[in-house]
């Protein structure tokens, strides 16, 4: 009875077909990301990725050994091919926001992500990984059902309908891996002292190398740092877990929001958290977000 | 079992940003080029710190870098960033013979200092003597 219950929930949650607007508006988010984030390096392109880079490719074969999908092993040793594996890879970029060739694209563009940092891991950070395995999630899902180049052309064939329905099973795997983001980044940091005892902010607002805009005081005296670094534990949690049930979502949303924006103002961690913002709006409701879409449609047709 | 699947597929993953305790130092680097002719120049690895807003957005990657490289201090890695740093002086007439990589660190004291006030001393992190391949 209770494993029958179970299998009807997962059936539900996975496969009833519903409106792909999320994934939509998720995928257009995602390859904004992915394209500022190939911007952004490409004045170090050759540093990192080229024949002289600061880590060899088989440096970082020996270091990180295992086989990997990195298209960089089977280009030619020249910096010409990972010059122009900058442009393929920023095109297809372009592509997946557009929803050209969708499918393809998102293709396309996990593998250049995956294969970016896996020739550079030392360099990346958690956006970055958050990027990549939403990636792959993103090449099985509906993406390019909706608000994308390949829908209009559908409609325009008569091959499709205006407000087709899909399982969301792809995006609840996205979804699965923001909610594992938060919570075990709340699990790693109840491992260590710092962040129970309140001194971790303490260490993360004086390392100097990560400050970005600069601070009002108050925010970094002893009361507010040892009450933030409990907050970041409970949010972080609350992101995790709670984010699952319907009536704290939109709350947990808008506290997430405020507490990435404020972590791009005070940190130099560049595209960190809008890549992770891009995934809030798989948490959205289909029809509360076909509203806004609709509403901010209006407006500017007005 | 899964691991070596997760690593060829990139799903591998780790969320342990400033955990399970955050980095306790300020730290930079350096590196000292002595040439076959006995000349000697100091090469500073990018600063944040010192660096414009939009500067440091894209220049990022070398924190995060410094920050591994000071971290595990694996020999392969920093073998490969002394190297890098010779072809910065590669002359033919005068080529690097030795790169000396230095750190620079301070310990945090919570509630005590702004994590800057000690005059931090340098510490050899790697040292390498360049070969003529290290530099092709």
């Amino acid at each position: 009875m209770i494993l029958e219950k179970i299998a009807r929930w997962w059936d539900c949650f996975f496969f009833t077909p519903e409106s792909p607007i999320c994934i939509a508006v998720f995928r257009i988010l995602y390859g904004i990301c992915v394209a500022v984030t190939i911007i952004l390096l490409h004045s170090d392109w050759l540093e990192w990725f080229g024949t002289h880079s600061w880590v060899s490719e088989s440096t970082m074969h020996r270091v990180e050994p295992g086989l990997r999908l990195n298209l960089f092993g089977l280009l030619p040793q020249s910096d010409r091919w990972v010059e122009w594996f900058f442009w393929i890879a920023l095109l297809f970029a372009v592509l997946l926001t557009i929803g050209l060739w969708t499918r393809v694209s998102s293709v396309a563009v996990f593998l250049c992500v995956n294969s970016l940092q896996q020739r550079a891991l030392f360099m990346t950070h958690g956006g970055d990984k958050f990027l990549r395995v939403a990636g792959f999630f993103l090449m099985f899902a509906p993406a390019g059902a909706l608000l994308s180049v390949d829908h209009w052309i559908r409609l325009r064939r008569g091959k499709t309908e205006a407000a087709p329905l899909r399982a969301p099973w792809a995006q609840r795997m996205i979804q699965f891996e923001l909610a594992l983001l938060y919570f075990t980044s709340f699990l790693w940091k109840l491992k260590g002292a710092a962040w129970l005892d309140g001194t971790a902010l303490y260490y993360v607002f004086h390392l100097r190398d990560i400050q970005r805009f600069p601070l009002p005081a108050w925010i970094k005296s002893v009361v507010i740092l040892k009450i933030g670094s409990r907050l970041t534990l409970a949010l972080e949690f609350s992101l995790g877990i709670l984010i699952w049930f319907r009536r704290f979502r939109y709350p947990l949303l808008l506290l997430g929001l405020c507490f990435h924006l404020f972590l791009e103002y005070a940190f130099n961690l560049p595209m960190f958290q809008w890549d992770v913002l891009a995934a809030y709006v798989l948490f959205i409701d289909p029809d509360d977000l076909s509203r806004v879409l609709r509403w901010v449609s209006g407006r500017s047709n007005t | 079992m899964i691991a070596p699947y997760m690593r060829w597929t990139g799903l591998f993953q780790r969320w342990d940003m400033f955990a399970p305790k955050p980095i306790l130092k300020n730290r930079y680097l350096k590196a000292i080029v002595i040439t076959t002719h006995h000349h000697i120049y100091i090469w500073s690895y990018p600063r944040m710190d010192q660096l414009s807003f939009g500067e440091r957005y894209r220049k990022e990657r070398y924190r995060k870098l410094a920050e591994n490289l000071t971290e595990d201090q694996n020999p392969l890695l920093l073998a490969d960033v002394v190297n890098h740093i010779a072809r910065f002086y590669n002359d033919p007439n005068d080529p690097p013979e030795k790169v000396i990589l230095l750190k620079y660190e301070t310990q945090m004291t919570p509630w005590s200092d702004d994590g800057n006030q000690l005059e931090p001393k340098p510490e050899v992190l790697y040292e390498d003597y360049i070969e003529p391949a290290d530099l092709q």
